[in-house]
């Protein structure tokens, strides 16, 4: 009981009480206390004293009616000490200590997070990737590719072409194939290839405009027209390709130093298109 | 399912809705919270919508400073609700603030305190209003059973407690033994009524209109209880009601006594009366211990002189008066088990 006050506190009062002249009954009359209570106090006497919480009370009147600091009577009740102390803080803005279960939850989140972020990041690349890189296979197998094809979608993986090896001609076919049509197929999955009778109904189209690619050695074309109609295909060496179509076109020839494009019957120079081996140009 | 889980996310919760302050406890950790119990409501200009602008002490500094389409608006009057809606509003957002988590909408278990005098309709509608602020479960605690295990007295014991709660609206007087209440009144006359009458004096004497914040720090600073031996004067700025400017004039500690005279007489008649009511067992006990004072009514100087000498019995004020009801409800929190009977059945 004796630990919530200043040792001594009962003299301090005593003292002060005769310093200002009062008695003990004179007190106890102020404070509607009995004379008995007031030498209790006095005397430190717990046997006749109240509850602790009512002898803070009792000391603190007490202290103020002598004019003592009831403080430097009374020790502070930490409990109270400390709830006090949070709540005169300005509570505006308030936050609290972090409760204990964020600290767990936050982890799997943050891992839930990265995890999600990977998965998002592996896809687009792998979506980026097959665009230009992996073939898929073919609906129409062509009747036969050089290596030039098969160097083409590698390099060109649709910007960069590979120099011509005509004694790679001998690969098989199919191996290279693939890799060409793949180009073609991941770009635009529907009309991908023009089938043998598509030619034939575009032609017939008088209001198409013609090109004619005759190319010096194999080279492999792509042409998008202005309906998003894409025709790609491989023009051998010594022979000619006509496509019609609506313009504006837009065009990627491989081995482009080595074709010659007429178009509408003029002769196109692909010379200031050629970037390494591939001209990229628009025909309007 | 959800529920429950969001039931373990949220900490419980001892909510002292008063109508000046609301103080929030939360289990294990404190008191966290203290703030006043107003809301500032915007009125959009077309549309008429209504929306919170501000609530706590932002919006107690906007009381008597709002253009036309903000209401700064005190939800609670005489310990009660007064605007339902607006009450569940305040609520959510103390709630929502002592909780730190985003991912989950808080659902505490909640004890709440209600005035001891408080009808079954308003009991209800502040237990429902704490459900519709997103309480799991609500456990009502009356004022004076709270004020008076915040104040530490021996309320399991076999001995007579007697406890004084004088807060922002009413104030509560509670007999105390065993757990239970013996005893128990309340007047509607308290903080608000104190700062009521400060305005009532002043325009009535001096011819003066004052505002309430004004009114209040009067009160702080001038209010007794007790004619003391020194008088305090302060200079305090009103609206002439004759002349329709603003003027400032002196006004004495005096004064105010005189002014407070009403309400305090209310208090002390409860207090009376209370005692009369007593089973002489227990007014042995409160004879020898005392009465304890608790709320911020506690604070207005010499209030328990006032009620030392009405009564003839011992006076405390309790340590941190305005917080002891909020305290005690905490207890109650941490020691539900233990305190189950301190809860009201209404």
């Amino acid at each position: 009981m004796s630990e919530a006050f200043i040792p001594g506190f009962g003299a301090s009062l005593a003292a002060a009480r005769e310093a200002m002249g009062l008695s003990a009954a004179d007190v106890a009359d102020r404070l509607k206390l009995t004379a008995r209570q007031i030498e209790a106090l006095e005397a430190e006497d717990w046997s006749h004293l109240p509850d602790p919480v009512f002898v803070r009370g009792f000391v603190r009147n007490y202290a103020r009616l002598v004019e003592l600091d009831p403080d430097s009577l009374v020790n502070p009740v930490p409990a109270v000490e400390t709830t006090t102390k949070a709540i005169t803080a300005p509570s505006a803005g308030l936050r609290l200590d972090k409760s204990p279960f964020t600290h767990w939850l936050l982890l799997p989140l943050l891992l839930l997070a990265l995890f999600l972020a990977v998965v998002a990041g592996l896809y687009a690349w792998l979506s980026q990737g097959e665009d230009t890189m992996l073939p898929t296979p073919v609906a129409e197998p062509p009747a036969a590719k050089s290596p030039a094809a098969a160097s083409a979608p590698a390099a060109e993986t649709v910007i960069k072409p590979v120099p011509v090896e005509p004694r790679a001609t001998e690969t098989p076919a199919a191996e290279v194939a693939t890799p060409v049509q793949g180009v073609v197929e991941m770009i635009q999955p529907t009309p991908v290839t023009i089938p043998a009778d598509q030619a034939p109904s575009e032609a017939a189209k008088p209001a198409g405009v013609s090109m004619r690619f005759e190319p010096e050695i194999d080279a492999w074309i792509q042409v998008v027209d202005g309906k998003g109609a894409r025709h790609s295909r491989l023009v051998r060496a010594g022979t000619s390709e006509v496509i019609t179509g609506t313009p504006p076109f837009r065009l990627v020839v491989g081995n482009a130093a080595e074709v010659k494009l007429t178009y509408n019957g003029h002769v196109i120079d692909l010379k200031p298109f050629i970037g390494e081996k591939v001209a990229r140009l628009t025909l309007e | 399912m959800f529920g429950l889980l969001r039931g373990y996310f949220s900490t419980d919760l001892a909510i002292d809705l008063g109508t000046a302050n609301t103080l929030i406890y939360v289990r294990g950790r404190g008191i966290v919270l203290d703030e006043p119990s107003v809301v500032a409501i915007r009125q959009e200009g077309l549309s008429g919508k209504k929306t919170i602008q501000a609530v706590g002490l932002e919006a107690k500094q906007m009381l008597g400073r709002t253009p036309g389409n903000i209401q700064a608006i005190r939800p609670m009057k005489d310990g009660v609700i007064a605007d339902f809606n607006i009450t569940e509003q305040m609520l959510k957002f103390f709630i929502k603030k002592v909780h730190d988590t985003r991912l989950f909408h808080p659902s505490p278990r909640i004890i709440i305190c209600v005035p001891s005098g408080a009808t079954q309709v308003e009991r209800r509608a502040i237990r429902e209003s704490a459900i519709g602020a997103g309480a799991r479960q609500v456990y009502l605690i009356e004022e004076p059973m709270a004020a008076a295990i915040g104040a530490g007295l021996p309320v399991a014991e076999a001995t007579g407690s007697m406890v004084v709660d004088i807060g922002g609206g009413t104030t509560e007087v509670g007999i105390i033994s065993l757990g239970g209440v013996v005893y128990t009144a309340s007047v509607r006359v308290g903080g608000d009524k104190f700062d009521e009458s400060i305005i009532n004096y002043i325009r009535r004497n001096y011819g003066m209109l004052i505002g309430e914040s004004t009114a209040e720090s009067i009160k702080k600073e001038l209010g007794s209880a007790f004619p003391g031996s020194e008088v305090r004067e302060m200079e305090v700025k009103g609206r002439n009601l004759a002349e329709g400017i603003p003027r400032s004039f002196t006004i004495t500690s005096n004064e105010i006594l005189e002014a407070l005279t009403d309400p305090l007489n209310i208090i002390v008649s409860a207090v009376k009366s209370a005692l009369e009511q007593t089973p002489p067992e227990l007014g042995a006990d409160i004879a020898e211990k005392g009465m304890v004072l608790t709320g911020g009514g506690a604070l207005l100087r010499d209030i328990d002189r006032l009620l030392m000498e009405e009564t003839g019995l011992p006076v405390i004020v309790a340590e941190d008066p305005l917080t002891c009801v909020v305290r005690g409800s905490g207890r109650a929190l941490e020691e539900m088990d233990r305190l189950s009977t301190v809860f009201t059945n209404d």
